[in-house]
């Protein structure tokens, strides 16, 4: 019995050690940084635990869970509501059905994966919200948030591949 | 017997299988495409639960900033330190011409005493405003909005006139019990009335979503030139008259742009003033305007 309960806190450590590396990325999506340029540039971490994740272990970020991002995401900052739970939820399916592909692939093809799909979501980005202001919305700032994300998705993977590591093992429910 | 155990079980096990898999990635994007239509369609029914989510999240975000606000305020300090001499020789010449200054305006200030004196001029009260902490930076190439630590329990209003550093970062859009939203300046839906000072030239001051800001409606022989003062001009009831926004900008080809005074990029704190705490400030709405 004591077993039985070791295990299962075990389990529920190293999983919501991985829900609470996710949750404070996203957090950290949404805060203040005062640093100069820091809401432009700012790094689109919530694309690099979406794309990590869908790849790795997707059975870890619901599509439910994805939503509820979205949704608080849009809320926070003032976005269209539902827009982003929609181009999560899209980003995410469209990954995890590529993710057979990326699984043994060495990390410079998982991270071209990754720019031409962030690339994706900046670009309907730009142009929704270009639409939405009807007018072209300058590109500078999003090319350099663009980049800045690209350029530190390595990092990020590394901070996962350590989460990752601590994870049980997939077909272990619960003990 | 048979039957009536697999009904049961497909009776249970129906609901975990609609949101496992496929299924709930497709009923979450349909979930998510019908709230989209419907919040596109009718911005406003969203608003209360936007302002909800904003009230419960900005104290995660408030604890969340705070490091990097210490350690932006820290990395300013130590960059300081270089520039401290400099700085040093620039401040004690300035010193010199402030002393100068003020024994002018020590002068001007008994002589505008004893006039209003003379006309029994009513005088403004101070401004009243709310400090608060920015929680929440949604400063990006489509959208200029910061969240604050403070609303309606605070006495925050809609439209109030928001302050950062030496001049105006923008005003109040959305406002909850703890927790209100700013629509910066630089906003591509951002629309001030303006003065420009020695000119007493009107105009509108539009946001583009970069750091400088447009003029509109100026007429080419307004005679603007580079370094002069913007400040609200009043009109429309919504801010008060003479806040300051920054100064004029002479790009290429002559193109006029307003430089904020306030770096929007690094607004930590901000105040947002009490129009109401001015004797001479009519809201729009009191105005008659028909007359």
């Amino acid at each position: 019995m004591t077993g039985f309960f070791n295990n299962r806190l075990d389990w529920l450590w190293r999983v919501s050690l991985a829900q609470f590396t996710t949750i404070f990325l996203f957090l950290m999506n949404l805060s203040n940084f005062s640093f100069p340029m820091s809401g432009p540039i700012r790094p689109y971490f919530i694309l690099m635990f979406l794309f990590y994740w869908s790849v790795y272990r997707p059975t870890l970020i619901s599509p439910i869970f994805v939503f509820f991002l979205g949704v608080i995401f849009d809320l926070v900052l003032g976005y269209p509501l539902g827009l982003h739970s929609i181009l999560f939820l899209v980003f995410q399916w469209v990954v995890s059905d590529q993710r057979l592909y990326f699984l043994g692939q060495p990390f410079f093809l998982v991270w071209i994966g990754f720019c031409l799909s962030a690339f994706c979501i900046y670009s309907f980005e730009w142009i929704f919200f270009s639409a939405y202001q009807m007018m072209w919305i300058e590109t500078e700032t999003l090319l350099l948030g663009f980049i800045f994300t690209i350029c530190i998705f390595p990092l990020i993977s590394l901070l996962f591949t350590l989460v990752h590591r601590f994870l049980p093992a997939e077909n272990k429910a619960f003990g | 017997m048979k039957s009536d155990m697999l009904s049961k079980n497909i009776s249970v096990t129906a609901p975990a299988l609609l949101l496992a898999g496929r299924n709930a990635k497709l009923i979450c994007l349909i979930l998510s495409l019908i709230l989209f239509s419907v919040m596109f369609l009718q911005p406003k029914t969203g608003s209360s639960i936007r302002l909800l989510v904003t009230d419960i999240v900005s104290p995660a975000l408030a604890v969340i900033s705070r490091p990097f606000q210490n350690v932006a305020a820290t990395i300013s300090s130590v960059s300081g330190v270089a520039e401290l001499k400099a700085e040093n020789a620039k401040l004690s010449a300035e010193n010199a011409r402030l002393k100068e200054w003020y024994q002018t305006a020590l002068m001007l200030q008994a002589e505008n005493q004893s006039l209003h004196k003379l006309l029994n001029f009513k005088m403004d009260r101070d401004h009243k405003f709310v400090t608060a902490r920015v929680v929440s930076d949604a400063s990006n190439a489509f959208v200029k909005t910061l969240l604050l630590s403070a609303g309606q329990k605070d006495g925050v209003q809609k439209n109030q006139a928001v302050l950062a550093g030496e001049g105006m970062a923008g005003r109040i859009i959305e406002v909850g019990k703890n927790s209100s939203r700013i629509l910066l300046l630089t906003d591509i839906n951002s629309r001030v009335p303006v003065i420009i000072e020695g000119t007493n030239q009107k105009a509108i001051l539009v946001g583009n979503n970069s750091d400088l800001l447009e003029l509109k409606h100026i007429p080419d022989d307004a005679g603007i030139s580079e370094g002069m003062r913007v400040v609200t001009s009043g009109h429309g009831g919504v801010f008060l008259p003479g806040l300051p926004i920054g100064r004029i900008s002479v790009g290429g080809r002559e193109k006029l742009s307003v430089r904020p005074y306030t770096n929007m990029d690094r607004v930590t704190h901000v105040r947002v003033l009490d129009s109401k705490s001015d004797t001479n400030y009519i809201p729009a709405q009191q105005q008659n305007i028909a007359k």
